[in-house]
């Protein structure tokens, strides 16, 4: 309680306040840009805070980092370019839906989602720091094996319907993760000789080459392209609480899942929220409607990639270990300004953490009160004929992609992923599988492998340890479950009809002997 | 409905592609040991080999169900490449153009020919606003990448070099 005085009387001051302002307002312009993240813009801005206080410099950082995980959705809702990696799961349905004319409403949904999220998750950060830093503890190779692995099992669910090429996409986006230099024995695989190929191909690419390349392909050949004015009138609409509550279960589980799955180091945001969109539709009595544009789709990614983010400082705070890239920077960060991370930075410094702490939730409070009149700005910026949009769009993802790694390697990804997003398309083919799969891939080989060099190669490892053992069960029953049940409604509804046939067949024997 | 012939030029892309790696994993060394069980191998094989099996199962799947439709659903049955193939193709080529050309030409006037080249296939008139746009376009990003951002993009070689060292 003292400590959280404590940061709360460092934030109220005016320059902590024009922080938090500023950090929103940068953090909003970054995420939004296609090829600018949050993590760009923590890296950049990190060196200028060394003249600032370290409340200050963390309040702005933070601001930064929680807004850009929120304003991704913007322009992938607009544009279907995620404007964070983060976004990617919110594309899914937030595109489709601002295509049939409900831009406002997916971006309300956005904006109360992340906002939402972002405040449970906060209170969660606040008040369980210790405890969940624990439980990060627990968590050793088996049991990220065995997370990863759930994650691959919810494929099924999405791509209803389309489960044979939903398991080929998942496993073909695995394969591309393999290629590059192998990271336990140091062998290259797929590499061609080639040293550009050694560091292996980032998802950044392969996600902006099947969404935003290959949606400018798509809409080139439009007829009738964006015109002008279609985003020039985009205003969010802010769902009113009584609709919001219809989504309550999800939007807990969202945020729940989000904050524990953020609260594990080296896994993220982005993970969080693909993970969220899974269980979402799993969870669904209607999961052939997931990326057709409704607003679970939204609502569960954008809930999750919040929560994550204020998870992903528990470790950070807590522990010293950063809990995704940004929180990475931001360690660095703790100790350009003297700080030292690690388990006593909450006694040491209870101001700077508590007042990081306090700036994430109300960020999540200004992300409401502000975000309608930048996306006003934003779309009316964006409201220009195609040849500038489309021009832009494929410009920023080139210069974005490239940025991340000074990888030619990478811009040959981008136009290869824009090439195979456009077929994927016209197939029919579920994209969210490959990108659950290239952004699972690292996590599930090399969690399975140290699993097994922990234990001498012993398998049983991944039962005989209490979390993964029941995440595994938890696995098999989330992938038989639903055929069991599909099964039992097909002998039902067999059953029924048998017995209303016999009925039918009674009756007509009756009257035919009348 | 499902595109039943689409869904076997996927099969057979895919089956490719899993043949291809399923082959290249063999030339991975393999060392694995007591502790590492499994290798650098195994995960692309197992993975790889899943994509050829579950593409010969789709494959077969889109050959059955192709089977039984009759012969007007069949004609329904299809997709076309491209509605346009030209613009989309020029814009692809504008798109590859760009990633061989900045190693060569440099960031600064790569972005600002190809973003003039995309310009005139997506709608734009060749003239006066085609030259300021792309200029500006290239610009904004030349503030925002290498100097506000201080990301380091390619120079590019020779004369290109020299020129964009003065830009940045």
């Amino acid at each position: 309680m003292d400590g959280i005085i404590q940061g709360l009387l460092a934030l109220m001051k005016p320059m902590g306040l024009l922080a938090l302002l500023g950090g929103t307002l940068l953090g909003l312009v970054g995420g939004a840009t296609p090829g600018i993240s949050g993590l760009m813009l923590v890296v950049v801005l990190l060196p200028l805070t060394y003249g600032m206080t370290p409340t200050v410099a963390f309040v702005l950082l933070c601001s930064i980092y929680m807004t850009a995980v929120f304003s991704g959705s913007i322009s992938a809702i607009l544009f279907r370019v995620p404007g964070a990696p983060e976004a990617v799961a919110t594309t899914l349905d937030g595109y489709p839906m601002s295509q049939q004319g409900k831009t406002g409403e997916a971006l309300g949904l956005a904006i109360s989602s992340s906002a939402i999220g972002g405040i449970i998750g906060g209170i969660i950060m606040l008040v369980m720091s210790p405890l969940l830093a624990q439980f990060a503890l627990r968590f050793a190779a088996p049991e990220y094996f065995a997370l990863a692995l759930m994650g691959i099992s919810l494929v099924a669910a999405l791509s209803e319907g389309k489960r044979v090429k939903g398991v080929i996409g998942a496993c073909i986006g695995l394969l591309i993760t393999t290629v590059g230099i192998d990271m336990i024995t140091g062998v290259p695989r797929y590499t061609l000789n080639s040293p550009l190929l050694m560091a292996g191909i980032d998802f950044i690419p392969v996600l902006l080459g099947l969404f935003a390349l290959s949606e400018v392909f798509r809409k080139s050949q439009e007829k009738e392209q964006m015109k002008l004015g279609d985003t020039s009138k985009v205003k969010a609409r802010l769902p009113k609480l009584s609709y919001m509550m219809n989504f309550k279960g999800l939007i807990m589980r969202s945020s729940l899942l989000g904050t524990f799955i953020g609260v594990l180091p080296g896994v993220g945001a982005t993970t969080a929220a693909m993970l969220s969109y899974a269980q979402a539709v799993s969870t669904s009595k209607h999961p052939e409607k997931f990326g057709t544009g409704i607003p679970e789709g939204i609502i569960a990614s954008e809930a999750a990639n919040n929560a994550a983010a204020n998870g992903a400082m528990v470790p950070l705070v807590a522990l010293g270990i950063p809990g995704s890239a940004t929180t990475a920077v931001l360690l660095g960060g703790f100790i350009l300004h003297g700080l030292q991370p690690g388990p006593l930075l909450m006694r040491t410094s209870p101001d700077v953490v508590y007042s990081m702490f306090i700036a994430l939730i109300l960020v999540c409070f200004l992300i409401l009160v502000i975000s309608n009149g930048f996306i006003k700005y934003f779309a009316k910026l964006m409201s220009v004929s195609y040849a500038y949009l489309g021009t832009i769009i494929i410009m920023l993802s080139l210069i974005g992609t490239f940025a991340t790694r000074n990888s030619m390697v990478d811009l040959w990804t981008i136009v290869i992923a824009g090439i195979i997003g456009y077929f994927l398309d016209k197939l029919n083919f579920p994209v969210a599988p490959i990108i659950l799969g290239v952004v699972l891939g690292p996590m599930t080989e090399e969690n399975l492998r140290r699993s097994l060099v922990m234990s001498g190669g012993d398998f049983s490892i991944f039962i005989t340890r209490p979390i993964s053992a029941v995440l595994l069960i938890a696995t098999v029953i989330g992938v038989v479950a639903p055929i069991l049940l599909k099964q039992y409604r097909l002998k039902r509804i067999r059953d029924l009809k048998k017995k209303s046939a016999e009925i039918v067949n009674v009756d007509l024997g009756s009257k035919d002997q009348k | 409905m499902e595109k039943l012939k689409g869904d076997r030029i996927l099969g057979t892309v895919s089956l490719l592609i899993g043949l291809v790696f399923l082959i290249g994993s063999f030339r991975i060394r393999h060392i694995a040991s007591i502790s590492d069980a499994l290798g650098a191998r195994f995960w692309p094989q197992f993975l790889s080999a899943m994509v050829v099996i579950l593409s010969i199962v789709l494959i077969a799947q889109s050959h059955i169900k192709l089977k039984a439709l009759t012969s007007t659903e069949k004609e329904a049955d299809g997709f076309t490449y491209f509605e346009d193939k030209k613009k989309a193709g020029l814009v692809l080529a504008a798109v590859i153009l760009y990633a061989a050309a900045i190693p060569l030409m440099g960031f600064p006037i790569t972005t600002a020919v190809v973003s003039a080249i995309l310009m005139v296939i997506l709608g734009m008139k060749v003239g006066l606003k085609l030259f300021v746009s792309a200029i500006g376009l290239t610009a904004a990003l030349v503030l925002i990448f290498p100097i506000l951002l201080g990301i380091p993009l390619p120079r590019g070689i020779g004369i290109f070099e020299t020129i964009t060292r003065l830009i940045y």
